[in-house]
Formats: structure tokens, C-alpha cells, sequence
């Protein structure tokens, strides 16, 4: 009796003419799509339950095999649920859940202070908060007045504590054990370049000097700068050899290449920045585009790459390593000719901060793309309203797009490769 | 004069609406440093973003964001705002809709930017603001049986509500019959 799901596309139709021409022959091995077919036959999805996004399609029925994957598991980076259907080993469909640790930071800001603001917003990246504190500082400047006044010093070392952190953050995302290159040597130099560079930032990240209005809150001795133009070179001589080996062996990333692939106008239409977006050939860069800070006396440089896979968007973030970390050496030999002041002595910043009614907007290029803070002020000590657009959270929404057409065990090399961060997109 | 006037980006955009689709599609536009500035009547919005998207000389590609502000308890209530970007030009400029709480609709944005689809799923979880045409709504941060919307001001902040609603037929705790 010819059963239901045999007439739907894609099931294998038995042929009666061949099983009656012969009964005793042996059986045709079957092929390699059989073997993979999931059992689950009976279940029948709609491909493109999540349709709704750019090329979707009108829904044909299909039967595949619907995986939930996470929100714990071990190999993804932060908690993350997603549905996926699996056709064979590919992804048909791909619907992600967030929001596992939606901590109501936005709420949360309300509730504080101007200057209290810095504590709550370095929650939205625990591992790397210094770009969100400085853009929090930005916006809330811009609603008082003073972004164009904060003295040089405090400029520079604005600059050089984010370029470090750049490096950092693309440290750590190269060096996972995914997307590293395959070669032990490589792989262990960058594991430990990525310490090293995480060190470099940290104490300058958490010492409190960059969570001030109208420049440091705290003075940066000069050795800290001395410290770091000693061990900075050495960190981007060791990414500089990963480059050069990879541009002498493409075998060394042929595992990423492909994956994960987007085009330029997908990319650009589902709002994606940074590397993800540079990695399809936009030279889109913030730090060029809206110099803030010191950026517009500083030579920045934007890595391109043409592909948009996996491996274009590591080729990216190797090259900004080099660039970033330029920049960061070149600014910290600038502080030696900048004025003493460290931050602006301005009557409007006295405590209890009160802003003039009104809004700002602010935005950075961080390692991941742009970050973008909106603060609303109704003239209080507290904003009446703080938006907080982390990279990550169009990097998640954008993963059915990511990911679709890709094989099930891809997928952890491109999450890991995208850097999302979990506190960033939940907020 | 800031870097941005100094850059001659500031205003562009402002010139360039009015000059081509008249200065009637806008309520006010304002050249900002940080961007230009737009307020328009909501049936409006698609018009001139549409416009601002396809122009190649504005060709505002990146969609950044959508937010809203409560306003609570000024009225119109509520501001939208949309935050549009060009990857290639380098041109920024914030859109502003003005809506009253009881008629908090906005038109969705899909169509136009993919990049909307979670961005208006969060403003009507956060705001209560419906995207009027969004293909699949449902939360993006919150859950399902969340109450209310937070991020409205007259949500309290300290208020907290069950992961997982009751069971409706749940048993009642077992009592422990009294020695006799």
C-alpha cells in the first residue's frame, strides 16, 4: 500500500516494475542520502516555518529532521538555543533562541545615575567592557556639551586602551580551537599571544580610568604605557608569523573556507558590522568613517576581504590585529607630547551630574562591529531612557542566514568564528 | 564647529530630502552633528526611508537600530526612533514618529531591512509599539507568558513575574493529616 509520505518530494518512490521483474536479486545498495535520512519520518515541517526573512520562499512540506540544540551545551559560545531542521547533515532551517541572559540592563540603567551608568553598561561584556564604558562616557558627554573639549591625554589613551582591546577580543576569538590554524605550532603561539594581549588590557581596562565624564577618572602613570609599547610588538610579531603562514600555506585555514557564508547585500540588509561585514568586501569602518576620540589623527586602516565565509571574516581579524595594534603603539607615543590634564575641569560635570534635557547618540567600532548607545536625559540625575545596541545582537538575529545550507558540524566553527558575546546580545 | 560639520557630512542629508522629495514629507529635519535628524508622520515613514535606502547618494544600507522612548506622562506617549546608517558614504540619520499610546502602531520595516525582524520583535515586547506588517512576531528577549511590557515607564523596575506560569489544575499541597 503506497503510504502517505511517499508521494511527498523527496521521499524515494520503491520502483514495482523492478521488485517484481526479479524477487530473488539482491537488494541495490542504498544510497549515501538513505543512510542519512533521520528515522523521524513521520513528523512533517514547513520549510521556512521561520520564512518570514529576506528570499523566503512559499512553504512546501518536506520531512525532516527538527534538532533543538543548546541552551547548554559546552560547544556553543554563550546559551543559545536553536532549532534547527537537518536535511541529511545540512541545515534546511535555523531559528535561533536568545535571551537566556536578558538581564534588563537597559531597565537597569534607568535606575542609576549618570556616572553609576558605567558599572551597570560594563555588564552588557563582562570579558571586555572597556568600549562599552567609553561609549557610555561619549553619549553621555554629547548630552552635556563637552565631547569636542575632553583633553588630548585622555583622547590617547581612550584610543590606545581600545585598539587593545581590539586585539585582545580578536585574539580570543582566533585562538579558539575551531577556527585556529591547523598546525599545533601555530595554534599553541596563539593561544598564548591571546593571554598575553588579555593581560596588556585588563589591569588598564579595570582600573576605573576609563569610566570617567570628560576624560580618565583616574591618572594613567606613564609606565603603564611604557609597559605596553614594550609588550605589544611582541604579541603582533607572533600574529604577523600566523599571517605570513597562512599567506605561504592556504592549507592552514582550508577547513573555514566556505563556511558560513553571506553575501554583501544579505550582509548589509540584516544590519551586520565589523568583520562579519568587511569579510563581503564593505571597507565599512567607523573609526574612519565618524573619527571620535583621537581616531582622526591616527593613521586607521580597514581590513577587507572578499568571500564572506568563515575564513574571510578570520583573514580580517588577523590583519586588524596588525592594524589595531599600530594604532595603539602610535597613540601611546603621542601621550609623551600631549599636555598633562587627564580630564576636563568643567563646571557642568560637577557631582551630582545633571544633564540638559535632551538626547545623544553615540556609536564605536568595536572588535565585533558597531556599538550604539542612545541616552535620553529629561534633565534629572538619571537617564529617563539608555539604549545599548551591542554588534552580537545582529550577528545572532542574523544566524538563520549564517548558518542555513551549512553541515551540522560547521556550525561551532562559525558561531565561534562570528564572536558573539551572550551578555551583549540579551542584555 | 565640530569634526563632523568639519567632515561637510552634517546636513547632507537634509538637503538632499528636501531638494528632491520636497520639505512636505518631513515635519522638521535638522542637521545634527551626530546625524541628521527626522520627524515624520508615521504614513510618511516608508516613503522617506525607502527614498534614503535606494538614493545613491544617500544610500543608507545599514539599518542600526530601532528603539522608542517613553515619554509617560507627556503626550504623544511614545517616540520611535530609527537609526539608519550608509556603510558606503558614510551618512547617518536618526527617524523620529511620534505615537499615542493607544494607537501605538508603527509600519514594519522587513521588507525594507531584513535587520528589523528582531529589532521590532524587541520594541513590542519592550514597548507594546506593534509592527504593523512584521511576517512572524513573537518575543526576542523575553518569553511567551511574560505580562506587560518593561521597558514602558510604568513598569516598575523591581517587579518580577513567574518563569513558567501555574498549572491550572495543579494539585494543592499535600497536608499531613493531624494526630488525632
Amino acid at each position: 500500500m503506497r503510504h502517505m509520505l511517499d508521494v511527498l518530494p523527496g521521499a524515494v518512490l520503491p520502483d514495482p516494475v523492478a521488485e517484481s521483474a526479479d524477487p530473488g536479486a539482491p537488494l541495490a545498495p542504498p544510497d549515501d542520502d538513505d543512510l542519512l535520512r533521520p528515522r523521524i519520518e513521520e513528523e512533517l515541517f514547513r520549510v521556512g516555518a521561520r520564512g518570514s526573512l529576506v528570499g523566503a520562499q512559499p512553504t512546501a512540506l518536506a520531512k525532516h529532521l527538527v534538532w533543538t540544540f543548546g541552551p547548554v551545551h559546552r560547544a556553543l559560545p554563550f546559551p543559545l538555543q536553536l532549532r534547527v531542521e537537518l536535511d541529511g547533515g545540512r541545515l534546511v532551517t535555523v531559528d535561533p533562541e536568545v535571551g537566556f541572559l536578558h538581564q534588563g540592563l537597559e531597565k537597569a540603567l534607568e535606575q542609576v545615575s549618570f556616572r553609576a551608568g558605567f558599572e551597570v553598561i560594563a555588564r552588557a561584556s563582562p570579558l571586555s567592557p572597556v568600549g562599552y564604558q567609553l561609549c557610555w562616557a561619549l553619549a553621555v558627554e554629547r548630552l552635556c556639551g563637552v565631547a569636542e573639549r575632553v583633553p588630548k591625554r585622555a583622547q590617547l589613551w581612550r584610543v590606545a586602551v581600545l585598539e587593545l582591546a581590539r586585539v585582545a577580543d580578536h585574539l580570543a576569538v582566533l585562538a579558539q580551537p575551531a577556527l585556529a590554524p591547523a598546525s599545533a605550532r601555530l595554534r599553541r603561539a596563539l593561544a598564548e599571544v591571546a593571554r598575553d594581549a588579555r593581560g596588556l588590557v585588563d589591569g588598564l581596562a579595570r582600573s576605573g580610568a576609563f569610566a570617567g565624564i570628560g576624560g580618565l577618572a583616574r591618572p594613567l602613570h606613564d609606565d603603564e604605557a611604557t609597559r605596553i609599547a614594550r609588550a605589544l610588538p611582541r604579541v603582533l610579531e607572533v600574529v604577523r608569523g600566523v599571517q605570513n603562514a597562512l599567506t605561504e600555506s592556504a592549507a592552514l585555514d582550508a577547513h573555514l573556507e566556505g563556511l558560513g557564508r553571506i553575501t554583501r547585500q544579505e550582509a548589509l540588509s540584516l544590519s551586520l558590522t565589523g568583520p562579519a561585514l568587511r569579510a563581503t568586501g564593505v571597507a565599512d569602518d567607523l573609526r574612519k568613517s565618524e573619527p571620535v576620540f583621537a581616531y582622526d589623527d591616527l593613521p586607521v586602516e580597514a581590513a577587507v576581504a572578499h568571500g564572506g565565509c568563515a575564513r574571510c571574516r578570520g583573514r580580517v581579524r588577523l590583519e586588524e590585529i596588525l592594524f589595531g595594534g599600530d594604532v595603539a603603539l602610535r597613540a601611546l607615543d603621542r601621550l609623551s607630547s600631549a599636555p598633562p590634564e587627564i580630564a576636563l575641569d568643567d563646571g557642568a560635570l560637577k557631582e551630582p551630574l545633571a544633564t540638559p534635557a535632551g538626547v545623544a547618540a553615540a556609536s564605536l567600532e568595536l572588535a565585533s562591529g558597531e556599538l550604539s548607545v542612545i541616552v535620553v536625559s529629561d534633565g534629572t540625575d538619571k537617564p529617563r531612557r539608555a539604549r545599548v545596541r551591542g554588534p552580537s545582537s545582529a550577528l545572532a538575529a542574523a544566524l538563520p542566514e549564517i548558518l542555513v545550507g551549512d553541515r551540522i558540524d560547521d556550525v561551532i566553527p562559525v558561531l565561534q568564528g562570528l564572536g558573539l558575546t551572550g551578555t551583549e546580545v540579551d542584555r | 564647529m565640530t569634526r563632523e560639520h568639519a567632515h561637510g557630512r552634517s546636513g547632507h542629508l537634509v538637503r538632499l530630502v528636501k531638494n528632491r522629495l520636497g520639505a512636505h514629507v518631513c515635519t522638521s529635519a535638522t542637521a545634527l552633528p551626530t546625524g541628521d535628524t527626522f520627524e515624520v508622520e508615521r504614513e510618511r515613514l516608508l516613503e522617506l526611508l525607502g527614498f534614503l535606502k535606494r538614493d545613491p547618494d544617500a544610500d543608507l544600507s545599514l539599518l542600526v537600530d530601532v528603539t522608542a522612548i517613553d515619554r509617560m506622562p507627556r503626550e504623544p506617549r511614545f517616540e520611535v526612533r530609527w537609526q539608519l546608517r550608509s556603510a558606503r558614504l558614510g551618512y547617518r540619520a536618526h527617524l523620529i514618529a511620534h505615537l499615542d499610546e493607544d494607537d501605538a502602531v508603527i509600519p514594519s520595516l522587513v521588507q525594507l531591512y531584513a535587520g528589523a525582524e528582531s529589532l521590532e520583535r524587541e520594541l513590542y515586547e519592550m514597548f507594546g509599539i506593534y509592527p504593523d506588517g512584521h511576517p512572524h512576531l513573537r518575543p526576542w528577549l523575553l518569553y511567551q507568558d511574560l505580562v506587560g511590557h518593561p521597558l514602558r515607564r510604568d513598569y516598575r523596575a523591581g517587579k518580577q513575574q513567574p518563569l513558567v506560569p501555574p498549572l491550572q489544575d495543579a494539585k494543592p499541597p499535600l497536608v499531613l493529616e493531624e494526630a488525632t
